[in-house]
């Protein structure tokens, strides 16, 4: 048997009874060095190694800032604004639900995290509105999954760093998909909450209101501004512009709308912690992977396996997706980017993919990946929040995938979806 | 005891509140440092990604006290009992052997390292003097495994150690 077969093996194997994930990549990769018989110290050196690029520091510092400014007030506030935009329509509060996970991703780079925080006040509001649980909760973690699309996305940092290419013109790229995806999602809401007589008869859409939420709001409202401002002005890096949120967001959470206590503060910084604990632990373990990955030619393996198609670079690209959306329901998206991100990166650029529509589009697969069971993280939080059953909320959630589904395609034959934006401001790439 | 038991419960927490306060400041500093002075400051890029190192390893050992680590649960909800604490027992204790394993590779691996002297370009470090909290985390992930364990037998061994 050959050694990446006998890692897969491994992998899956430990995974399926239960070896926690980052643990699990570690012993497919012991396995992995042991049958191509390189020293072992390469996992003890890529243990310390593989967190030294400066860059990852923009991952925790992103999860710090969206738990400072989710506690500090700042959802409220989006969820305010929302609400006099669309609240008068049927359905109003699923698709207020939408419309302020749109705002809160671009505060934040995580989809769990934005389903949490606009969903921990929405779903209670929609379930004494009368709207089904399990609607409430899928729109809330559909919703939420566009904080890995809409900029800043922890997942496209890691992209970026696994395919050496750059964050800022990966944020730009995901705009134009995230919020064209919001858009979708709206409609989608929209029909669902229509068919079922959600809602609707809130107050009238009168611009005063609307004045009133954003002058209230314009500190929630500041945050992307100077955030993603500051990286396309080029006065911060994407580093740098974390920082500088969790700086900004501390500041209006303690001082502004002072929903930060020291001890909310403190919970703020465990949750940190313990995300990155188990999140971003694994890149020790996978560096090693990504090396055995080039050392037994797997991309050179692929290629040859998909050289029959390579007249049609949109088939193999639909193969990717669905084999992607397979993988993303049980594999953690973190890993799921790293690994497989090596193996058909080179594949893809082979074909005349652009590797920034690339990213967008592994992105936009996993978020699937967060909206279906048995690991769907988004599903999770919802459902908890809305005191349901994970099997509940992914029968409510399937209608609203129609969106994910249809981007997706989108990105598979119009590219320039993504590369649209970043080509206009730094110009076309060579 | 109870000095005992306060380090039990707080002492990730309070090194990781730190490690991610200093990571924070670092690179704020470095922004600051740019817009005043102008000057590009290696060694708060440094600090910064140490920073995350600590939180990141003791942040797994937290999550490991707390049994947060995410597994895929699927075949063990599903399982009868005996055959599902079979397979708990048995994936943990391939973790706890993947741990010893890296304890021992990173120890070699230090000793490696404490025959040269490798100096951080940034803050002028000696290397041998931070990278030991990978062994260091290491150990104690191993401790908070057999923690939970115990902590099981306490409650009479109900329900999994998960």
């Amino acid at each position: 048997m050959s050694g990446p077969l006998i890692m897969a093996l491994v992998f899956v194997g430990t995974l399926a009874i239960g070896v926690p994930v980052p643990f699990a990549a570690g012993i497919a990769a012991a396995a992995g060095i042991l049958i191509a018989d390189i020293p072992l110290t390469l996992l003890a050196q890529s243990a310390w190694t593989a967190f030294e690029p400066f860059p990852f520091v923009t991952i925790p510092l992103f999860i710090l800032a969206g738990q400072l400014m989710e506690k500090g007030g700042m959802s409220q506030h989006l969820i305010a604004i929302a609400e006099r935009l669309v609240g008068a329509y049927r359905g109003g509060l699923g698709l207020m639900t939408v419309l302020a996970c749109m705002f809160f991703a671009a505060l934040s780079g995580s989809g769990p995290a934005t389903t949490a925080a606009i969903g921990s006040i929405t779903i209670p509001a929609m379930q004494r509105e009368g709207y089904r649980p399990r609607f409430a909760a899928a729109v809330s973690a559909a919703g939420g999954a566009l904080g890995s699309m809409i900029p800043p996305s922890n997942l496209l940092i890691i992209f970026a760093l696994v395919s050496d290419e750059s964050i800022p013109r990966l944020f730009l790229a995901g705009i134009i998909p995230g919020v064209g995806l919001g858009l979708l999602l709206l409609i989608a809401a929209y029909i669902v909450a229509a068919r079922a007589g959600y809602g609707g008869g809130g107050e009238r859409f009168r611009w005063g209101p609307l004045m009133r939420a954003l002058w209230d709001g314009k500190w929630a409202i500041g945050a992307p501004l100077i955030v993603l401002g500051g990286i396309y002005v080029g006065v911060f890096t994407p580093s740098e512009a974390a920082a500088v949120a969790v700086f900004y967001g501390a500041f209006v959470g303690f001082f502004i709308y002072r929903g930060l206590t020291l001890e909310t503060l403190l919970q703020a910084l465990k949750f940190t912690a313990l995300t990155i604990g188990t999140v971003l632990f694994i890149l020790g373990s996978t560096k090693a992977f990504g090396q055995l990955v080039t050392l037994y030619d797997i991309p050179e393996g692929v290629l040859a396996l998909f050289a029959g198609l390579k007249e049609h670079p949109w088939l193999v690209l639909l193969l990717i997706g669905i084999f992607y959306i397979l993988v993303g329901m049980w594999l953690e998206s973190v890993p799921q980017i790293i690994i497989f991100t090596a193996v058909f990166l080179p594949l893809v650029t082979e074909l005349g993919v652009d590797p920034i529509a690339f990213g967008i589009f592994t992105v936009m697969t996993c978020e699937i990946g967060f909206l279906t069971p048995p690991i769907g993280v988004n599903l999770f939080v919802a459902a908890r929040i809305a005191r349901v059953s994970i099997e509940e909320v992914s029968l409510g959630v399937l209608p609203l995938l129609i969106p994910y589904m249809l981007m997706i395609v989108a990105l598979i034959f119009l590219p320039e979806l993504a590369t649209f934006l970043p080509d206009l401001i730094y110009g076309v790439r060579l | 005891m109870s000095v005992l038991s306060l380090i039990d419960r707080r002492f990730e927490e309070v090194l990781c509140g730190l490690a991610i306060t200093l990571m924070a400041c670092s690179v704020m500093l470095q922004v600051v440092l740019r817009f005043v002075f102008a000057t590009a400051s290696p060694w708060a890029e440094e600090l910064a990604v140490y920073g995350m190192i600590f939180a990141v390893y003791f942040g797994a050992t937290m999550a490991t006290r707390e049994r947060q680590h995410i597994r895929i649960g699927i075949l063990i909800e599903h399982a009868p009992r005996p055959l599902a604490v079979a397979m708990v027992v048995l994936a943990d204790l391939l973790w706890a052997g993947f741990v010893v394993l890296m304890v021992l590779l990173s120890i070699e691996y230090m000793e490696l390292l404490f025959r040269v002297t490798q100096i951080s370009p940034g803050l002028g470090l000696e290397q041998r003097w931070i990278r030991p909290v990978v062994p260091i985390a290491f150990t104690l992930m191993l401790f908070r495994i057999g923690q939970v364990y115990w902590r099981w037998g306490q409650t009479g061994w109900k329900g999994l150690p998960l």
